[in-house]
């Protein structure tokens, strides 16, 4: 027997052709089987990679291992690393199971909670506010949850904080005068306004008071922050820019407002009653028309704000897109 | 996926510095010959999806072992893949004999199936099965696996004749099983390169 004769046996067409089609028809996975087993394998190479380079992160720390010269870890004392590590998260995912416990609003690590939240928020003007709307968002959770409870102490501890990230972050975005920014916040608070006034139909009765308060003063301070970041230049149609944003002609809310216990956003697109609280008049919801000379007296003056452009000037000055009120 | 030799080692030496990226161009090369073999090898498809998952999950813990001296990568997972399998036979004691190749034949006879004769399929099933372990493991190797005769035997741990010898006589067993008339024989095509096709 040569090599010669089992290529041509094996060469024969017919034989081929028949473990082709076997191979193909009954050997071969299909698309279900193949995403299963690359994702679980995928998986297993991920959480590889991770011990990888966590191991070598605690090879690095331990200053004596590289001395004796021998630099090679024993398969040994790799998976005891493994194990230690997956100890140590173990360990790590218990205590924060308990400080998540602790980390609710009111709770002992509530503050620093706030505080890691804070710490961690991107700098970029548009990112950072988006990130604090975030953050919002997750408080006004909180206070619904808590409210729906009846805990009337963690329900103001979270609209507590809703108040004082609101204020921080209005003062952020005034400070980078970024338009994107200011109209993401202003639209993200307009909502979260709403869900204020949400929030205080689901008050229970025992905790009524104290809660609707809380909220009440949330929702001044929302409007006050919609009215400070109003005037920040936002990246507007150029068509139409009179009737944008509704409340800033005055026409629309500010014409029809009547003295209320509580402030609306200014751009909320809807100005028709509410079942709840409603706007005051904001000063600066007074019309304008294209007459008008730049320079508004506003309620909260601003440094750094971009001024206006008039008839007068040229529309160059500003952002192209931005028209006036 | 085509991968020239190069290729895969530089994938190889990128997967064992800890690049699941590569681990997984590499999965998506052999995942189809090396699934093929294991599933010719054992009882139930979901055996040789488990154990085809079970070779790479090993194959990239002993990376950080595996030195391609003389041995290339693909051989070396195939000698890992027949590891695994005799594994799973010993302590299962499912090897595929006759009666189990017919039910293994049975399954999912899709419209496709019907189009190629689903009863070729179910005696090319038979005639598989009735090889001995060695000839089947060879002939695995190499038409599903795409090994050569050489990298056939590095797997086995045999010498490259003794591969041949078993082909030859799994292939004229088969083949008379088969009812496959010699007259049709061409006599032009190489096996490895044969084996390749089906493997790949």
């Amino acid at each position: 027997m040569t090599d010669g004769m089992i290529d041509v046996m094996a060469g024969d067409v017919r034989f081929r052709r028949r473990l082709e089609a076997y191979a193909e028809f009954r050997l071969s996975p299909d698309l279900a089987t193949t995403s299963r087993m690359r994702a679980r394998v995928l998986a297993h190479a991920h959480r590889h990679a991770d011990l990888e380079r966590a191991d070598a992160a605690l090879t690095i720390v331990q200053p004596g291992a590289g001395t004796s010269g021998d630099v090679t870890r024993s398969p040994r004392a790799v998976r005891r690393t493994a194990l230690s590590l997956m100890a140590a998260a173990t360990l790590l995912v218990s205590v924060a199971g308990v400080a998540a416990a602790a980390s609710g609003p009111g709770g002992a690590l509530y503050e620093a909670r706030l505080f890691v939240e804070e710490v961690t928020l991107p700098t970029d003007p548009s990112e950072r506010a988006i990130a604090e709307l975030d953050r919002l968002a997750q408080r006004l959770a909180e206070a619904d949850a808590a409210a729906r409870a009846g805990d009337h102490v963690a329900a103001a501890a979270a609209l507590a904080a809703y108040e004082r990230i609101m204020a921080e972050a209005s003062s952020e975005v005034l400070a980078a005068n970024d338009p994107v920014a200011a109209a993401a916040f202003e639209t993200g608070i307009g909502r979260n306004v709403e869900v204020l006034q949400a929030l205080i139909a689901h008050v229970p009765a025992q905790a009524a008071a104290a809660i609707t308060r809380a909220v009440e003063r949330a929702i001044e301070r929302s409007a006050t922050a919609i009215d400070r970041v109003h005037d920040v230049p936002k990246p507007t149609p150029a068509a139409g820019g009179a009737n944008n944003g509704g409340s800033g002609t005055g026409g629309s809310a500010g014409g029809a407002a009547t003295p209320k216990p509580t402030k609306e956003p200014a751009e909320r697109p809807e100005p028709t009653a509410k079942p709840t609280k409603q706007p005051a008049e904001r000063p600066e919801a007074t019309p304008r028309t294209p007459n008008e000379p730049a320079g508004q007296p506003e309620p909260t003056p601003r440094p750094a704000r971009t001024p206006r452009p008039t008839p007068d000037a040229p529309q160059g000055g500003g952002p192209p897109s931005h028209q006036p009120d | 996926m085509t991968l020239d030799e190069t290729a895969i080692e530089r994938l190889v030496q990128e997967a064992r510095v800890g690049d699941a990226w590569a681990f997984g161009l590499l999965f998506d090369h052999y995942h189809l010959p090396v699934y093929r073999y294991i599933a010719s090898r054992v009882h139930r498809p979901s055996d040789a999806e488990d154990l085809t998952q079970l070779v790479f999950v090993k194959a990239l813990e002993a990376l950080p072992r595996y030195e391609a001296r003389g041995i290339p990568f693909g051989g070396w997972l195939f000698r890992l893949a027949r590891n695994c399998v005799i594994d799973h036979v010993r302590t299962r004691h499912d090897h595929l004999d006759l009666e189990a190749a017919t039910q293994h034949a049975g399954r999912d006879a899709g419209p496709d199936e019907v189009t190629v004769h689903r009863q070729e399929l179910d005696e090319v099933a038979a005639a598989l099965a009735a090889l001995t372990d060695e000839q089947r493991d060879a002939i695995a190797l190499r038409f599903f696996g795409g090994l050569s005769a050489r990298e056939a035997a590095v797997v086995m741990g045999k010498q490259e004749g003794t591969i041949r010898g078993l082909q030859f006589r799994a292939i004229a067993a088969m083949r008379r099983q088969l009812r496959i008339d010699e007259s049709t024989t061409t006599g032009g095509d190489d096996a490895a390169s044969d084996g390749r096709r089906v493997g790949r």
